[in-house]
């Protein structure tokens, strides 16, 4: 228990995946605009990857390993990612339609979204076991939210902001993309602190 | 016409799959055995690093309740020296630390060696490579002394508690010798 | 358009990572060194030569139904013959690499050339449009580590530089100053090219946007539209 507490803590705020680990910065910086749009995207990524490493690892622990193909993990992943989230589309699309109406648009961006596949690899090569993976995957999911929320705030008090005009748009969304990645780092050593590991 | 194109979109997409398969297990019986020799050279080098006077060395099997930062054990055929190689879960958890560590006879370490610490963050991180971190270790019998790196804690105290399980290793290794004796 | 224009405009006008803002993921982790940077590029660009010019070469056989899921194998497919050739024969620059490197299936400039060159071209302007493309990803990332390692580690290429070395700002090593040197970089060229419409992020310059269906039904095209109020 401890074991997963641990890695649920690591992956949400230690190792965040936007802004410690650098991925799915695409999604970061470009919706996270306005609040409730950074929060259902970030809800439609937890929700794949927790899909996505539930139907990847098996596949790469009874299928490939075992056959000696585990170097195929990369372009296998990459199918069952895109195929699984045009599954889910359709499914929502036909039974949960509210659901898809507040995520559905988000679904595709997330195919080519790299902290998806990053977490189906990553959880390999952790070498975690089934359970840690799903939780580890959670946890992934849940510090892409929390970046995405977090800086939604930020940006809103951007829009008010006056930049020098080389710094307006992108730029400067970096250089606060840079102070609340700062901010995270404060996380650095929480796990080691709290549970003496 | 709609069931031909349909046809063919499958052919397509399965013969692409086809090619792109075999190419990959082509690529992959070049580059295996290649792959498995620099692996294996590495840790050799890394042996001969902590341990300069052996006469060769044999892979300890079945120890017990080998700690998870112990990857593999070595004996020195010749004294009774043993190497370990161990990782070391920094600041990247799929990047471990690669340790190699040598212990003489009395269980008192000879060298540390860094193999890789490619996860850590250039420049802080990275810092467990310098000599004045890793000469710390010499001659030590327990972890009395030694200190992390301030500035770099994660890493240096992760590298701290792979050795000091690397400690406990060598101690079951002696007591079960004695025990044999 | 000649073919030296069509090998410039992926270095200069259209750089991928500076211009156009597009595989920012490695951008940001690998160019913490100057020598995980280069590799970084060199393996992108050999990986979107390779695609491109299979690309080009199939794009009459490919049915248009199924042509991402194609272009996906394809690219995944050279991934992992350059990540197993590196594994090989470059073994501390595949460590150091780690993730990334698969992660070059899901680069949008690899997919973005697919979709918008590539599959519209002949293999040669493909070819050439892959090496202007990757040349400039790869100075992109040279830059941006030159600045990164030299401030933050006090070293160039592994060489220590004197004083520097000494007073490193660690900060430019780690995420927050990825972040910082990215944005100013892309501040250096809206100044130098006094662009007149400042870049917005958004999906107008993600080509995962076309992948996403029809281009008019993409949910970033209505995000901009509410934008202005």
């Amino acid at each position: 228990m401890k074991g997963l507490i641990i890695i649920l803590m690591t992956s949400v705020l230690v190792n965040n995946y936007v802004l410690v680990r650098f991925l799915g910065i695409c999604p970061f910086l470009g919706v996270s605009k306005k609040l409730n749009q950074a929060f259902g995207m970030g809800v439609a990524v937890t929700f794949v990857m927790l899909m996505a490493t539930a139907a990847t690892y098996p596949i790469y622990s009874y299928l490939l390993e075992p056959n000696g193909l585990g170097y195929m993990r990369t372009i296998v992943f990459i199918l069952v990612i895109a195929a699984l989230v045009q599954l889910v589309e359709i499914i929502l699309k036909k039974y949960i339609p509210a659901l898809h109406a507040s995520l559905g648009i988000y679904l595709p961006l997330i195919t080519t979204n790299c902290a998806v596949l990053g977490v189906t690899i990553n959880n390999i090569n952790d070498g975690y076991n089934f359970l840690e993976s799903m939780v580890s995957s959670v946890g992934c999911g849940l510090g892409f939210l929390l970046a995405m929320v977090l800086f939604a705030g930020v940006r809103s008090r951007l829009e008010e902001a006056d930049p020098p005009a080389a710094f307006r748009g992108l730029p400067i969304t970096l250089v606060s993309a840079s102070i609340v990645a700062l901010s995270f780092m404060g996380f650095s050593g929480l796990v080691n602190g709290l549970f003496g590991a | 016409m709609k069931k031909n194109d349909t046809l063919k979109s499958i052919i397509v997409l399965v013969s692409i799959c086809l090619v792109i398969a075999a190419a990959m297990a082509g690529i992959n019986m070049i580059t295996k055995d290649k792959i498995a020799a620099v692996q294996a050279e590495k840790e050799a080098k890394a042996l001969q690093a902590v341990l300069p006077e052996n006469a060769g060395f044999e892979k300890l099997e079945d120890i017990p309740d080998l700690p998870a930062t112990v990857s593999a054990v070595y004996l020195d055929k010749d004294g009774e020296g043993i190497a370990m190689l161990l990782s070391a879960s920094g600041y990247d958890s799929s990047n471990p630390i690669s340790i190699a560590v040598g212990f003489d006879k009395d269980g008192k370490i000879e060298k540390c060696y860094v193999i890789s610490c490619t996860g850590e963050t250039s420049g802080i991180g990275t810092k467990v490579k310098n000599e004045s971190f890793l000469s710390q270790f010499d001659g030590k019998g327990d972890m009395g002394g030694v200190d992390t790196i301030s500035g770099a804690t994660i890493s240096s105290s992760a590298f701290l508690s792979a050795i000091e399980d690397a400690f406990d290793v060598i101690k079951t290794i002696n007591t079960n010798a004695e025990v044999d004796e | 358009m000649s073919k030296l224009q069509n090998l410039l405009k992926g270095i200069i006008k259209e750089n991928p990572v500076l211009v156009l803002v597009l595989g920012t993921c490695p951008t940001l982790a690998t160019t913490t060194s100057v020598l995980n940077a280069l590799g970084m590029g060199v393996a992108a660009t050999a990986v979107l030569i390779c695609s491109n010019i299979a690309i080009s070469a199939l794009r009459k056989v490919i049915p248009d139904k199924v042509r991402i899921p194609c272009y996906i194998v394809l690219i995944a497919g050279f991934v992992t013959i350059i990540e197993m050739l590196m594994h090989a024969f470059v073994p501390d620059l595949y460590e150091s690499l780690g993730v990334f490197l698969s992660l070059i299936v899901v680069n949008c400039i690899i997919l973005g050339r697919a979709e918008m060159y590539a599959s519209k071209n002949g293999v040669v302007d493909s070819a050439i449009d892959a090496v202007g493309m990757g040349i400039g990803f790869t100075l992109a990332l040279f830059l941006m580590a030159s600045i990164r390692e030299i401030l933050g580690a006090g070293t160039f290429l592994g060489f220590a530089i004197p004083w520097l070395v000494d007073n490193p700002i660690l900060i430019f090593g780690m995420a927050p100053g990825g972040f910082f040197v990215f944005g100013c970089l892309i501040a250096l060229v809206n100044k130098i090219s006094k662009k007149k419409n400042n870049k917005e992020f958004g999906c107008h310059n993600c080509p995962s946007a076309y992948l996403c269906g029809k281009k008019d039904e993409n949910p970033c095209a209505t995000v901009g539209e509410g934008d202005d109020k």
